[in-house]
C-alpha cells in the first residue's frame, strides 16, 4: 500500500532523541535541590569534599560521562539530604543512590526526587539485588528516603538544629531523630472518629469481650490524641519512631481487618495470630515467634500461652482467633515459618504495611504498649500485670504512662479506701 | 554512445514442451475448463479454438514475461511446435485437406466471450446487466482467480494459515482523468503565479476573458448566480477515462490511473522466524568463535500468492482485505457465482492463523477491518498509525493508548506512553530502549479475563489485582509487591471517586474500544519480530511480480482494459509466478536439508577437558640431595 513502512515518524524522532536521561523537574525536586544546597554547608568538610568529588565507575555502571553529569545533581542532592556522617557512609550512599536512580531510569520513571527515592521504588530495586546486599542497601535507601522527606517537609538539617556540625565519628545517626522542627504535618494515623460498626464486625470484635476492649481502646485513643496530637506521623512509620505509642480502637480494628483480608489462609492465620498474641496476651517479638500451636491451651476456661518467660493469659476477645491459629499450627509455630526458621513479626509486618499508605503498621512495641495500657486502664493489679508481662520492674511503664486515661471512678473509690458500693459519691469525687 | 544493458530475460514467445505441459497441467488442475465451458454461448458454427487452448495460451503469455496483449497470446500459440499446435488445435487440416492455423480474429472472439463471463463492470460487458447479474459475474471472477491460484500451489505444501496482505498499484491502460479544461486552468494559474496575481479560479476567470471563453463561461462576472452554477459544473466536469474501472490517484507525487492488486501472501509462523533468527545468531557466533554452526536452519517458507483481489486504486483496502480473507477462509461459493458446484474442484481453505497488514488496512474503522477479520479466526498483527499511538482517551478510568487499555497509574510513567518513536536510522541502542519501553508498558495493560465472546466483548481487569499482579498499587492492596516481586509501583492512583477500573474486578469492554489491541504489545521486540520481520515478504512478492526477470506484471505490461480482463491476465501472471516460486522453494528446501544433514552428521566436538584438579603436592625428589636430609 506504500504505507507499510514502520517507524517513519522522522519528525517525532528528533523530540525523542532529546528526552533520555534528563532529570525531570517538579516543585518537590526543586525543593530537594535547594535544601541540599543548604544542607551541604552543615556537613563535615571532608564529607562535603567527598560529595563534590564523587564520580562513579562509569564503565561498570554502563554510563557515559554526559549521562552521569545529567544524573549527578539528583544523586548528590539525595546523598546530601541524608546527611552522611562520614566519608565511608557518603560513598556507600552514593553507590546506593546512583543504583536507585539507574533503576528508576531503566523503569522509565520520571527522574524526580520524590519518585526515585520513594520507599516503594527502593523496595522494587531491593528485590532485584542479591539477598546479602539487601540489608545494608535497604538501610541506605531508608536514610535517603528519610532525607528526601525531611527536605520536602522543609525541616532544617539535624546538625543545624543541634548546632553541632562536628559530631565526630558517630556513624549511627544517619536515620536522624529530629522531627522537632517539623512545620508541615502529614495526615495522622489516629483519627478522631470512632470505627464504624462494620469495621468492628470485620475485625471480629463484636463479641461482649470485644466491645469491652474497644471501649477501653477508645479511652486510650482519646488520651493519646490529647497528650500528643502528632503521636504518629506517616513518615515516622518508616523510621519506627513513636513505637511505644499504644494503638487506639481505630488502629486495632484496622489491624485486625487487614489481617482478615490477607491473600492466603495461611497468611491470614499468621497475621491474625501475631495481632492476637500481642494485643491479647502481651506476647510480642521473639516470644511470639517461638510460640507453637501446642503452647496455646485452655486452663479452667481461660486461654493461656506458654512462653519462654512464663505463661500469659489471652484476652477473651482474641481467644477464638488464637485457638484457630493454634489448631492449624499444631506442633509448628503459630506465626509461621519452616525449615527450622521462625517467621519474625517484622516479616509479617512487611506485607501489612505496604497495603495502604494510610494503614497502621504492625509494630511489636506498640502491640505490647497497647496491651499494657489496656490492662492498666482496666485496673488490673500491678503485680498481676508484671507477672503476666514477664517484667520484674515497672520501668517499662514509663513509656505508656502518659497515654493512660485519667483516673477511673473505680480507681477513685479504691483510692478513697472504699469498696465501691456507693457510685454516687465516687462520681462526685472524680468530677471534683 | 553506450549500449543499453541486455535484459535479464527478453520477450520469450517460444516455449519448450515441458513448460507447455506444465501450463496445461495447471489449467487441467484448476478445473476452469469444466467450470466455464458450460457458460459459453452455444449454437452456430462450432468453434475451432477450444477454451482449454485459449487458457493454455493465456498461461504461456503470462509466462513470456512480455506485454500482455491479446495479439501476444495469438503469437505465443502460433510459436508452439507443430505437433503441439496440432494437439492443442492451433493448427489443423480441414476436411478439404488444407492446413489451417488459428486466426487472431478467433482468439479475440473467444477471449471476449471468456472475459464477458466474468465481467460485472457497468462500463464494459456488464453494462446492460442487472445488479445481481453483475454481482454474479464478479463472484465468478473471484472463483476463477482462486481456482487458478490454488492450482498453482504445489501439492507437497500446506499453508500454516499465516498470511500478509498488501496492495500494489498496477497502471491501467488509460491516461489519468485530467480534463483539457483542468489543464488549461492549471496553465492559467501558473501564468498568474508568475505574474504575482491571485491563482484561484474566480480570479483567473475574471482577469482572463480568453480562459473564460475557452471554459464555456464567456459572460463570467455578469451574474453571480450564473457564475456560481457554471463554476460548479466546471469542477464536476471530467473526461471519462479509457478504463473507468480503474481510478486516478496521486501516488508518490505522480498522477496515476491504476488498479490496486490486493495480494494475500503466505508468510512463516513466528516460531519459524524465531528458529531462523536463532540460526542466524549461531552463524554469526560461529564465525566469531571460529567454530562450526550448531543450530540447524529451518526449511524455508515459500513465497506464494494465495489470493488476489483487483480493485480500483481508490477502493477501500480494508473491505477488500476482508473479502479476500473471507474467500480464503470460507472457500469458494459456486452457487453465488452461477456455476455448477459439481464442476468446481475442491480448494484448500486457510487454517486459523495470523493476518499481517500495514496501516493502509488497519487504519480503517473497526467494523470494516478488525471485527470481521477476528470473527474469521484471524489473529491480527498490524502497525498503528501515529494518531493511535500515545494516549487517545479513557474508558471507565482506564487509559486508552496504543490501541490497548492501561491502568491509569501508567500516567506516572509518561515516557512509556509517549508517541515519539526513534527514526528508522536511529542507533540500535535507541531501538532497544524503545522495545524495552513497550515491554514495560505491557505490564500496565488490563488483564484479559478469558477470551472475547461471540460479539467481541471482552472482560478486562486491573493489572494490580493480587492474583496476576504485574504492577503494584495501594488501591488494590498490592503495594507490598513492589518489594516482594520488584513490580513497578503506582505512585498516584486515582482518588475518590475511584473509577470502575479501580473498584471492579473486571470490566466488560465493547469491541470497538479495544479493536486496535493486539496480543503483542505494539513496538515490543515480540511485535517487531512478528510484524516487521514477516510482513515485508509481501513487498517482496510485489517486487517479484513486477520484475520482468520473474513475472509478467511489469509497469504498463497489461494492455487490456476493464477489471475483468486485467484480473484475468494478473491471475495468470501470479499463477505462473507461483509455479516458479515452487521451483525455487523445492531447490532451497533441498539445499537446507543437505545443510542440516551435514550438520547432524558432523562429528560433535568433544567437550573441553576439565581442568586438572589441584594435584597433591609432589614429594620432593630427595635422591642425591643432602640438604633435605633430616638433621
Amino acid at each position: 500500500m506504500g504505507k507499510g513502512r514502520t517507524f517513519d515518524d522522522r519528525a517525532a524522532a528528533s523530540s525523542r532523541a532529546a528526552t533520555p536521561d534528563v532529570p525531570d523537574t517538579s516543585p518537590a525536586t526543586e525543593q530537594v535541590l535547594a535544601a541540599a544546597t543548604l544542607t551541604l554547608d552543615t556537613l563535615r568538610p571532608d564529607v562535603a569534599q567527598q560529595v563534590h568529588s564523587y564520580t562513579p565507575m562509569l564503565t561498570q555502571r554502563d554510563l557515559t560521562t554526559s549521562a552521569w553529569e545529567r544524573l549527578a545533581p539528583l544523586v548528590r542532592a539525595a546523598v546530601v539530604c541524608a546527611e552522611p556522617s562520614s566519608i565511608k557512609v557518603a560513598k556507600d550512599m552514593f553507590s546506593t543512590a546512583l543504583s536507585l536512580t539507574l533503576h528508576a531510569r531503566s523503569r522509565r520513571m520520571p527522574l524526580l526526587a520524590e519518585r526515585v527515592f520513594h520507599p516503594s521504588t527502593a523496595d522494587a530495586w531491593l528485590a532485584t539485588i542479591s539477598e546479602a546486599s539487601r540489608h545494608p542497601r535497604g538501610s541506605h535507601c531508608r536514610a535517603l528516603s528519610a532525607g528526601i522527606d525531611a527536605a520536602l517537609d522543609g525541616r532544617l538539617p539535624t546538625r543545624a538544629v543541634s548546632g553541632s556540625t562536628d559530631t565526630g565519628d558517630d556513624l549511627g545517626d544517619d536515620l536522624g531523630e529530629g522531627a522537632e522542627g517539623a512545620t508541615t504535618l502529614a495526615p495522622l494515623l489516629m483519627t478522631a472518629s470512632a470505627p464504624s460498626r462494620q469495621t468492628i464486625s470485620a475485625a471480629g470484635l463484636d463479641s461482649a469481650a470485644g466491645r469491652d476492649l474497644m471501649a477501653t481502646l477508645h479511652l486510650i485513643r482519646t488520651q493519646v490524641l490529647s497528650v500528643e496530637p502528632h503521636a504518629m506521623r506517616v513518615e515516622e512509620r518508616a523510621t519506627g519512631k513513636g513505637r511505644a505509642v499504644p494503638y487506639g480502637d481505630v488502629e486495632v480494628a484496622a489491624l485486625l481487618a487487614a489481617a482478615a483480608t490477607q491473600r492466603s489462609t495461611k497468611r491470614r492465620l499468621h497475621v491474625g495470630a501475631a495481632v492476637a498474641l500481642g494485643l491479647g496476651a502481651g506476647v510480642t517479638g521473639e516470644r511470639a515467634s517461638a510460640v507453637r500451636g501446642t503452647d496455646i491451651t485452655h486452663r479452667d476456661g481461660i486461654l493461656t500461652v506458654a512462653t519462654t518467660k512464663g505463661t500469659a493469659i489471652v484476652h477473651d476477645a482474641f481467644a477464638e482467633t488464637l485457638t484457630t491459629a493454634a489448631g492449624h499450627a499444631g506442633h509448628g509455630w503459630v506465626l509461621g515459618g519452616g525449615n527450622g526458621r521462625v517467621l519474625r513479626m517484622s516479616q509479617l509486618a512487611v506485607g501489612l504495611a505496604g497495603t495502604d499508605p494510610r494503614l497502621v503498621r504492625l509494630n511489636s512495641a506498640r502491640l505490647w504498649a497497647t496491651w499494657l495500657a489496656v490492662h492498666a486502664t482496666r485496673g488490673v493489679p500491678l503485680r498481676d500485670l508484671l507477672t503476666a508481662s514477664g517484667l520484674t520492674s515497672t520501668t517499662a511503664f514509663d513509656q505508656v504512662m502518659p497515654y493512660l486515661p485519667p483516673t477511673t471512678s473505680r480507681g477513685a473509690v479504691l483510692l478513697a479506701g472504699r469498696t465501691g458500693d456507693d457510685p454516687a459519691s465516687t462520681t462526685t469525687a472524680v468530677a471534683s | 554512445m553506450t549500449a543499453a544493458p541486455a535484459p535479464l530475460v527478453g520477450p520469450k514467445l517460444v516455449f519448450d514442451r515441458a513448460t507447455v505441459r506444465r501450463v496445461e497441467q495447471l489449467i487441467d488442475t484448476s478445473g476452469l475448463v469444466e467450470v466455464l465451458e458450460p457458460l459459453l454461448p452455444t449454437g452456430g458454427r462450432p468453434r475451432d479454438l477450444s477454451l482449454r487452448t485459449l487458457l493454455v495460451g493465456l498461461g504461456l503469455t503470462a509466462a513470456s514475461n512480455t506485454n500482455l496483449y491479446v495479439t501476444t497470446l495469438h503469437q505465443v500459440l502460433l510459436s508452439l511446435p507443430t505437433p503441439t499446435q496440432r494437439r492443442l488445435g492451433v493448427a489443423w487440416t480441414d476436411r478439404h485437406g488444407r492446413n489451417q492455423v488459428l486466426t487472431l480474429r478467433r482468439v479475440e472472439h473467444l477471449y471476449g466471450r471468456l472475459s464477458a463471463l466474468v465481467d460485472g463492470s457497468v462500463y464494459f460487458a456488464g453494462a446492460r446487466l442487472e445488479e445481481d447479474q453483475r454481482a454474479e459475474r464478479d463472484r465468478r471472477l473471484d472463483l476463477l482467480t482462486q481456482l487458478l491460484l490454488d492450482a498453482s500451489l504445489p501439492a507437497d505444501w500446506a499453508s500454516e494459515g499465516h498470511i500478509a496482505v498488501d496492495a500494489t498499484l498496477m497502471d491501467a491502460n488509460s491516461h489519468p482523468v485530467h480534463t483539457l479544461r483542468k489543464r488549461q486552468i492549471a496553465k492559467a494559474a501558473a501564468r498568474a503565479v508568475k505574474k504575482g496575481k491571485a491563482s484561484d479560479l474566480e480570479s483567473l476567470l475574471s482577469t482572463d476573458s480568453q480562459l473564460a471563453k475557452v471554459l464555456g463561461i464567456p459572460h463570467f462576472g455578469e451574474d453571480p448566480d450564473v457564475d456560481d452554477a457554471a463554476i460548479k459544473r466546471l469542477r464536476r466536469a471530467t473526461r471519462r477515462a479509457a478504463d473507468p474501472d480503474a481510478a486516478t490517484i496521486v501516488s508518490k507525487g505522480a498522477l496515476r490511473h491504476a488498479y490496486a492488486a490486493h495480494l494475500a501472501v503466505s508468510i512463516p509462523s513466528e516460531a519459524h522466524t524465531a528458529a531462523r533468527l536463532a540460526h542466524e545468531d549461531d552463524v554469526r557466533a560461529a564465525a566469531a568463535a571460529g567454530r562450526a554452526v550448531r543450530v540447524p536452519k529451518p526449511e524455508p517458507e515459500p513465497l506464494f500468492v494465495l489470493g488476489l483481489d483487483l480493485t480500483a486504486s481508490t477502493a477501500s483496502p480494508a473491505k477488500t482485505c476482508v473479502n479476500l480473507t473471507t474467500r480464503l477462509v470460507n472457500g469458494l461459493d459456486p452457487t453465488t457465482a452461477g456455476v455448477d458446484p459439481a464442476a468446481v474442484p475442491a480448494t484448500r481453505s486457510l487454517p486459523e492463523g495470523d493476518l499481517l497488514a500495514d496501516r493502509g488496512y488497519s487504519d480503517a474503522v473497526p467494523a470494516d477491518f478488525h471485527h470481521p477479520l477476528r470473527q474469521l479466526g484471524r489473529r491480527l498483527v498490524f502497525d498503528l498509525h501515529n494518531n493511535h499511538r500515545g494516549v487517545n482517551g479513557h474508558h471507565r478510568g482506564a487509559l486508552l493508548a496504543f490501541g490497548n487499555l492501561y491502568s491509569p497509574g501508567i500516567a506516572d510513567y509518561p515516557a512509556l506512553i509517549t508517541r515519539n518513536t526513534p527514526s528508522p536510522f536511529a542507533p540500535w541502542a535507541e531501538w532497544q530502549q524503545y522495545f524495552t519501553d513497550a515491554e514495560l508498558r505491557a505490564k500496565y495493560r488490563l488483564h484479559a479475563n478469558g477470551r472475547p465472546d461471540a460479539a467481541g466483548y471482552v472482560r478486562l481487569g486491573c493489572p494490580a489485582q493480587i492474583r496476576r499482579a504485574t504492577v503494584a498499587c495501594g488501591v488494590r492492596n498490592t503495594a507490598h509487591l513492589a518489594g516482594v516481586k520488584g513490580l513497578d509501583i503506582i505512585f498516584n492512583p486515582p482518588t475518590a471517586p475511584r473509577p470502575d477500573v479501580c473498584t471492579k474486578s473486571s470490566l466488560t469492554v465493547p469491541p470497538d474500544v479495544v479493536a486496535r489491541s493486539m496480543d503483542l504489545e505494539w513496538g515490543s521486540r515480540a511485535w517487531y519480530d512478528s510484524y516487521v520481520r514477516r510482513r515485508p515478504r509481501v513487498e517482496g512478492v510485489n517486487g517479484i511480480v513486477k520484475n520482468p526477470a520473474f513475472a509478467a506484471l511489469e509497469h504498463m505490461n497489461i494492455r487490456v482494459r476493464g477489471r475483468a480482463k486485467v484480473s484475468l491476465f494478473t491471475a495468470f501472471a501470479l499463477a505462473i509466478a507461483n509455479l516458479r516460486a515452487a521451483d525455487r522453494w523445492h531447490a532451497a528446501v533441498a539445499k537446507v536439508r543437505a545443510f542440516n544433514a551435514a550438520l547432524t552428521a558432523a562429528p560433535k566436538p568433544r567437550a573441553a577437558r576439565r581442568p586438572a584438579s589441584p594435584a597433591a603436592p609432589k614429594r620432593p625428589d630427595l635422591a642425591g640431595t643432602t640438604s633435605a636430609r633430616a638433621p
